[in-house]
């Protein structure tokens, strides 16, 4: 461990470095006395405050290291996990692996292990700063949002979380990747009662980065414009979605469609579809882990180097990304997008980019007569993935546009409707910017739309 | 010889929670406790045969929570050597220093009688001690009679199963040591044609059936019996009707109404989410204090009752991760609305002497927090057939496959794997792609009938998701089919 300084709390900055991975690794090929195997290390130091009516009601520290040997026998596999990097815990978990190779049956997906070289890029996402910010520099930030809250007679809540992590992967033929990441991040509901409410968050690698000015604006007056909502009837309207908004539908979007596992067994809404125009020419969407406003992880759960892909190009969906399974099915390369093995979603989109332009979002609300303003989606889920077709509700803002002006609030509604409808109606995008939505580590960097058709099917009470 | 080494590790592992302990104490704690957790999980899956999942796991580590000037602490780590568990204490300490910078009140604790005491779920098998070909074997079975038919593009069978021994001890003299067995699988099958896709599942969704118990509850599920029909039904759905976009009576299978009584009872009646304390995330609750003993939550034949004790139950323990006994209470009584889901911080908050024994954490590294205890539906009376003659015209759904809700519990809208008109008092033509969206309390209002004993089933969920940071949680709702009069059903863009 590299040491921090001082007190106990500079000890949670004490990462887990190459060397004890490289150590922990050999530990767990002696025990494997010559089967082929990998060892997944996951360490994360975390120190999360969360506070709600205006005060802290939650401060957690915590420091967990998951370890993971895959033993791969010809066409056998067997997996076992631990929480621990102590050498007994190894030695236990290749032992209970081993158990499982004994006991599989064989498997033709079952890959030979990657085999170096292969060149993992550096990826520059640590910080030092926020790697060793504490629980008070957390409670200072807390306590500057709140002030803000109760100085407008608003109730804040919200989190401050602080997490440095490692990744490092290992195999038997020599094989290593070791990545270190930092995420800073901080969100901010600010609640006017009877349900109103404003939001805003916002995540960097660098603790100084985070704009808690900005956050403090965006959620409070979003939560001051938004009493009194009126009630507009259900329907198919004319919409400007902030980034969150798009977000959360990108989610189900990379979910659902971006992998080539979905895609070979035609579960997907793009099998058979590929080089297809399926959207408006507007929508460019790539996958790449080595954007700077949302770094990820420069090699997949396979050791793979993980590759930049193209999925949508001018509203045709091009590619979909693969791990080694799915690329050998289809007569390609991996793409570097494997998630730990074996899996059953198969490979994944993690750092998705919808491309944009350099217009605030108010330029996008300039252009829409009759229409509605969505600041944030709730609880979206899947009705029928094939279709992309979705429901959720708004949340955290939902205002009536008029002659190209936010004019008032209206209560939250629940849309229903199909991805792919959606995204073929849409007639403009604004300025991207990360934003907190992304499975498994990722991020995603999306721009506001403004989509000329967009249905909601009933509404509530606030 | 086995057993007293045994116990001799029991006492080693008591002997570094009470030592967390007394290094908060001895470091500025007011009130300090501290869980050591050692799990084994085991989860194995057979997809498109072969092996999709087969994971040994086995985790520890020490969670130590602090009270110091009535602000909380909380710090986790996995590594349970001397210095790393007075480290652990010292820096919760420190933690609950700095959340002292920005608060409200100070956090008081509903009393608690002291429990000195060991508790263990009962069960018949130990999955454990299953061999692991036998369990595979019976997966691979599964998975063969599933893909029998070429509709089915993807099967998977899986099953999993956990020991979590829990030891707790608090600076107030409470030592407790619990061990919680839980078995669960499930089958699925996909199938893939006329551009559609459809998926049933058995016993239910989200990872099947769970219970507290051994492999006896694997067994019990009968996969090989059901494997047939969830693999035609997959198929048939396919060129089934499109669900009806019309108000109607609906007839709610236990698939499906365990998840409504989880989202629109269960969630809403979380005492943190009620005062605000999960705003930032999933939300508030639309049930507010001012409602109890009051609210019209339900019609008449809505009796929901909260019981950590149930026999069977995901949630079911000797104690909380706070060591609050297992209690059981009512939360609605013909209709009307009773009591919160409680933990030792929220009771007073309400005037309530004592907390409900809801305050859990998915393990060590994640404080406790208030979750949904066991939550059912009390039977009513008559069987579904006879329910469905006195229906006479409807749609019956069931399965949970999709969820949505409004962040106060109001609006929801669910998605079911399968529905069947009802006309002429019988089943008639299968259905796809069911939805209902509703009100939560003109919803449970509109009950007008709840089947008895006989159609009563436990469902157990395993994945329930609550928290910044988020955990993970698990819990039983007992429920028979129900009818609900006048539900907005298919919806659609």
């Amino acid at each position: 461990m590299v040491q921090g300084k001082g007190s106990v709390m500079n000890d949670a900055v004490a990462l887990l470095t190459r060397e004890e991975a490289e150590r922990a690794a050999a530990e767990a090929f002696r025990h494997a006395n010559g089967t082929p195997a990998e060892l997944l290390i996951e360490w994360q130091a975390s120190g999360s405050t969360r506070f709600s009516n205006n005060a802290i009601t939650q401060n957690v520290s915590s420091r967990t290291e998951s370890v993971t040997v895959r033993l791969v026998d010809g066409k056998r596999q067997g997996k076992a996990e631990t929480t621990t990097l102590s050498p007994s815990a190894i030695a236990r978990a290749v032992e209970r692996a081993k158990r499982v190779v004994g006991h599989g049956h064989d498997d033709e997906d079952t890959l030979p292990l990657v085999a170096p070289p292969q060149e993992h890029r550096k990826v520059d996402a640590f910080s030092t700063r926020t790697a060793e910010t504490g629980p008070d520099q957390r409670a200072r930030i807390v306590q500057r949002l709140v002030d803000r809250c109760r100085s407008e007679g608003l109730t804040g809540s919200g989190l401050v979380t602080m997490r440095s992590h490692v990744v490092s992967y290992a195999n038997s033929t020599g094989l290593t990747g070791y990545h270190t990441w930092t995420e800073a991040s901080a969100s901010l509901t600010a609640a006017a009662g009877d349900g109103v409410e404003g939001w805003a968050e916002m995540l960097n690698v660098d603790v100084e980065r985070i704009d808690t000015d900005w956050l403090m604006e965006e959620a409070v007056s979003t939560a001051l414009s938004g009493r009194n909502p009126g009630q507009i009837p259900t329907g198919t309207y004319h919409v400007v979605l902030a980034p969150a908004a798009v977000s959360e539908l990108m989610l189900f979007w990379t979910w659902l469609g971006s992998g080539a596992k979905a895609y070979q067994e035609d579960r997907s809404y793009v099998s058979g579809k590929l080089g297809q125009k399926l959207f408006s020419s507007l929508l460019t969407v790539s996958d790449d882990a080595y954007h700077p406003m949302a770094p990820g992880l420069p090699f997949d759960f396979e050791g793979m180097p993980r590759q930049r892909v193209l999925l949508v190009d001018k509203g045709v969906p091009c590619a979909v990304v693969h791990d080694r399974i799915t690329a050998r099915r289809a007569g390609v390369q991996s793409t570097g997008h494997s998630l730990p093995q074996p899996n059953t979603s198969g490979p994944m989109a993690l750092n998705v980019v919808v491309e944009g332009t350099d217009k605030p979002l108010d330029e996008l609300v300039k252009d829409v007569d009759q229409g509605l303003l969505v600041k944030r989606f709730h609880y979206g889920n899947v009705l029928e993935p094939k279709k992309l077709s979705l429901t959720g509700m708004t949340r955290s803002g939902l205002f009536r546009i008029e002659g190209g002006e936010v004019v008032g609030p209206v209560k939250n509604m629940r849309f229903t409707d199909d991805l792919v409808s959606v995204f073929s109606t849409l007639e403009d995008v604004g300025r991207a910017e990360p934003t907190g939505k992304a499975l498994f580590g990722g991020g995603f960097v999306v721009p506001p739309m403004r989509v000329r058709e967009f249905s909601f099917t009933s509404g509530t009470e606030f | 010889m086995q057993a007293k080494g045994h116990r001799a590790e029991e006492d080693d592992v008591e002997d570094k929670v009470l030592k967390a302990v007394e290094v908060a104490v001895a470091s500025g704690a007011d009130y300090a406790d501290a869980r050591l957790v050692l799990l084994r999980q085991d989860t194995l899956g057979v997809r498109n045969g072969a092996i999709s999942t087969l994971e040994l796991h086995e985790e520890e580590g020490l969670g130590v929570r602090v009270l110091k000037d009535g602000a909380w602490g909380y710090a986790a780590g996995p590594r349970l050597d001397g210095g790393s568990i007075a480290r652990i204490a010292r820096e919760a300490v420190e933690i609950a220093r700095s959340s002292s910078l920005v608060m409200n009140r100070a956090v008081t604790l509903a009393s608690e009688p002291l429990h000195q005491d060991r508790w263990t779920t009962p069960f018949v098998i130990d999955p454990f001690t299953v061999p692991l070909d036998e369990k595979l074997s019976l997966l691979y079975e599964l998975d063969s009679i599933l893909r029998s038919r070429e509709e089915i593009r993807v099967a998977v069978s899986q099953m999993h199963y956990s020991r979590r021994t829990t030891f707790f001890a608090s600076s107030e003299g409470s030592v407790i040591h619990q061990e919680i067995l839980h078995s669960g699988c499930g089958i699925e099958a996909t199938a893939v044609g006329e551009g559609d896709v459809q998926r049933r599942t058995y016993p239910m969704s989200h990872r099947g059936q769970a219970m507290s118990g051994g492999y006896e509850v694997i067994l019990a599920q009968q996969l090989k019996e059901n494997a047939p029909r969830v693999r035609d039904e997959a198929a048939s759905l396919l060129t089934a009707k499109q669900c009806p976009s019309e108000l109607m009576d609906v007839i709610i299978g236990p698939g499906q109404l365990c998840l409504q009584i989880h989202e629109s009872v269960g969630h809403p009646n979380e005492l943190d989410r009620v005062l605000g304390w999960e705003a930032a995330y999933a939300g508030t609750s639309f049930n507010t204090p001012e409602h109890l003993g009051t609210f019209q939550y339900g019609s008449e034949v809505v009796n929901l009752v909260a019981d950590n004790t149930l026999p069977g139950g995901m949630a079911t323990a000797g104690y909380d991760d706070e060591g609050v006994a297992a209690q059981r209470w009512y939360v609605v009584k013909q209709g009307v609305f009773q009591d919160y889901f409680t933990a030792r911080e929220t009771a007073p908050l309400i005037d309530a002497g004592r907390s409900r024994g809801c305050c859990r954490a998915e393990s060590w590294y994640a404080i406790p927090i208030t979750r949904i205890p066991n939550l059912s539906l009390l039977p009513g009376e008559g069987t579904l057939d006879e329910l469905i003659a006195d229906t006479g015209t409807g749609v019956m759904m069931d399965n949970n496959k999709s969820w949505s809700i409004d962040q106060r519990r109001l609006n929801f809208q669910f998605g079911c794997e399968i529905g069947w008109e009802i006309k002429g008092g019988k089943l008639g033509a299968m259905l796809k792609n069911c939805t209902y969206q509703g009100i939560t309390p003109q919803f449970w209002r509109s009950c007008d009938a709840v089947c008895g004993d006989s159609e009563w089933k436990l469902m157990g969920l395993s994945n329930c998701g609550k928290g910044q940071p988020g955990q993970r949680s698990w819990m039983t709702h007992g429920c028979a089919p129900a009818r609900f009069r006048q539900v907005q059903i298919g919806v659609s863009a």
